[in-house]
């Protein structure tokens, strides 16, 4: 049996979080490795994740913040390991280090630069770096659509070029498959459904669609250029917007730059009564960020969501 | 255009931009609507809805077999209805153009046929549309459901990549716009995916510099721009709040300018699509008020396009002869 067939499609925010739970009751809980981890938004996840059995923590940085912020989110020092580091750069490393070997599953991002901590996960020594980009996904659960939608790359690669496009899809294919979403319907997002000379992103669009037609990115269906209605709105086809396969029903959606991505994201969560988990994957092992912004529930579905993605690099 | 109206408070709804508009077309004669190319199902049931409303009558300009199929398909009776037989597309959109150029008629309208076509066929000097030192642009109002306010969005459908010239005329129509719906003192909130100035991201840069020449007075009085911010920390106090961000524009904007229309136009979509927001779009900085609806928009949508359109003309002088084909 493959992956899918055991782990069924996951249609909610709930569904991931209870997935996760389920992950961490077989065996060995999960475990999470925070670099820099005298981070308030950090330590809010931590401790909720260990409250609702999705991960435990090994908490590098700064003990003497880091035992008063437990304490404040009703959590118990005594519960987590804290290894004290005194520079950003060695809590980096220390957290890669550890993910590396195999003692923790997911690398998180304390109160530090997202720069420095893919810095870390990237040395070659640590044995976490692949060959393709990192990226990051958001998986968002907007109330009007039947199912989980991811976007990218809201948080990390600016302005894409064709090449990181590709290693993007890639990334958020798996994170999709991770989500029991066997062959992810994908869109590649335009102003326009029509391949139009003035905007070169419909031109990459198609040559992507292409790609996967060709089997050259595998897994998946990949079609675009199309606007975003197109991509996700059922009544796409009825209105005689597109014909296509992915129209209407996409997984996953890819923008051509961090604006776009972010501000969809943002309006979704904003005003579409999305909840939101983000996370970076291209390495061995998931990257876990989550923004002071976040409420709660979002910062435990972001740890949810790593825990998911971690099992799927080892078992899918 | 010059606004005759001016909204002495601002407008925060569709439902009161309507009531106005209401008024005017109960004195002078609904709104004449041209559409060029309207062989197109969004296009024909928002114009059957604004005429049930009375708010508008319409001229469709385009290929009649088509018009009249299309009309059938969604149980209209075709015979209600205006048709001037033009069956090129960039020749109807001229005709269109023209009825509304001469006065025939009040408000253009796109069809059936790609915004760039429409646009390269009105903005050709030959036709003498555009003016010397007009500056087209797209403004999307939106209502979104949990801000008690209209937002104005710009550009989402016009403009390709501006030059920071460009994006201050696009600034300056948007605030007179405002003026125009009521928000005399409008603050402007210049969207980015950070709300920090980070090498890289050009667009972050570039905005830094607009807000610090609006800090130095270099707008009018009474303008508030902001930049960069992210669309929550825009538009959500709660956002602001959560970050401690002091800014006069954080959280309350009511026009958010974008970088590039592929960012104005995917925000649009999902806030039509999956947010359940009410809209309406128009061009503004041209001589006459001209309509694009987008593809995926529901009829009341186009019917708030009507209506704006309706107001930027606002009070007519003359009642207009209102003859209806029967």
């Amino acid at each position: 049996m493959n992956y899918q067939e055991l782990f069924p499609r996951l249609a909610s925010m709930d569904a991931i979080i209870a997935r996760a739970r389920w992950i961490s009751s077989q065996g060995e809980p999960r475990r999470v490795a925070v670099a820099a981890a005298h981070d308030d938004a950090a330590i809010e996840s931590v401790v909720t994740a260990q409250r609702e059995g999705i991960a435990q923590a090994i908490l590098f940085g700064d003990a003497a913040k880091i035992n008063p912020l437990i304490e404040q989110h009703g959590g118990n020092p005594a519960d987590f390991k804290v290894i004290s580091t005194s520079a950003d750069e060695e809590s980096a490393d220390a957290a890669a280090e550890l993910v590396g070997k195999g003692g923790a599953d997911v690398v998180m991002k304390g109160i530090l630069p997202t720069s420095k901590l893919l810095k870390s996960v990237l040395k070659v020594k640590f044995g976490l770096r692949r060959k393709g980009l990192l990226s990051h996904t958001a998986i968002l659960s907007p109330t009007s659509y039947p199912k989980l939608l991811g976007v990218t790359d809201g948080g990390m690669v600016i302005k894409p070029t064709f090449d990181q496009k590709v290693e993007m899809i890639r990334n958020s294919v798996m994170v999709s498959r991770a989500l029991g979403v066997e062959i992810p319907n994908v869109a590649v997002l335009s102003t326009v459904d029509y391949v139009v000379q003035a905007f070169p992103d419909t031109f990459e669009a198609s040559a992507l669609s292409k790609m996967a037609q060709r089997g050259q990115i595998p897994h998946c269906v990949i079609d675009g250029p199309m606007g975003f209605d197109s991509a996700i709105w059922p009544r796409a086809v009825e209105y005689q917007l597109i014909e296509s396969e992915v129209a209407g029903e996409a997984d996953i959606v890819v923008a051509g730059s961090i604006e776009e991505a972010n501000v969809l994201a943002k309006s979704l969560i904003l005003f579409g009564g999305a909840a939101f988990a983000g996370v970076i994957v291209g390495a061995k092992a998931p990257v876990s960020l989550v923004s002071r912004a976040d409420n709660a529930y979002n910062k435990l579905a972001s740890i949810a969501l790593a825990v998911v993605v971690s099992h799927y690099i080892k078992h899918g | 255009m010059k606004y005759t109206y001016k909204a002495d408070h601002p407008l925060r709804s569709f439902e009161e931009m309507h009531a106005v508009v209401a008024e005017m077309a109960a004195k002078s004669g609904p709104f004449h609507v041209v559409s060029a190319v309207a062989q197109d199902v969004v296009t024909l049931r928002g114009l059957a809805l604004g005429r049930k409303l009375g708010l508008i009558k319409a001229t469709l300009v385009g290929h009649p077999r088509r018009i009249k199929a299309e009309l059938t398909s969604v149980g209209m009776d075709p015979s209600e209805w205006e048709i001037v037989e033009e069956k090129d597309q960039e020749e109807a959109t001229r005709v269109a153009a023209r009825m509304v150029m001469s006065g025939q008629a009040d408000i253009l309208m796109r069809g059936r046929l790609l915004a760039r076509d429409f646009f390269t066929t009105l903005l050709n000097p030959e036709l003498g549309m555009r003016k010397q030192g007009e500056f087209w642009t797209n403004i999307v109002v939106a209502k979104i459901k949990q801000l008690d306010r209209l937002v104005l969005i710009t550009d989402c459908a016009l403009t390709g990549k501006l030059d920071l010239p460009g994006r201050l005329r696009l600034i300056q129509n948007a605030t007179e716009f405002a003026a125009f719906l009521g928000v005399s003192e409008p603050k402007i909130s210049l969207l980015a995916a950070v709300e920090t100035v980070t090498p890289g991201m050009e667009v972050s840069i570039e905005e830094a510099v607009i807000a610090k020449m609006c800090e130095r007075g270099q707008f009018p009085k009474g303008v508030s721009i902001d930049g960069p911010l992210s669309l929550d920390l825009s538009l959500s106090q709660a956002a602001v709040a959560k970050k401690k961000m002091k800014s006069p524009v954080a959280g309350q904007a009511d026009v958010l300018v974008v970088d590039s229309i592929h960012v104005g136009n995917l925000l649009f979509k999902s806030l039509i699509t999956l947010c359940g927001a009410e809209s309406a779009s128009v061009i503004v900085g041209a001589s006459i008020p001209i309509i694009i609806t987008s593809r995926s928009e529901n009829p009341e949508n186009v019917v708030n396009s009507f209506a704006l359109a309706a107001l930027m003309i606002g009070e007519r002088k003359t009642a207009k002869k209102v003859d209806t084909p029967a």
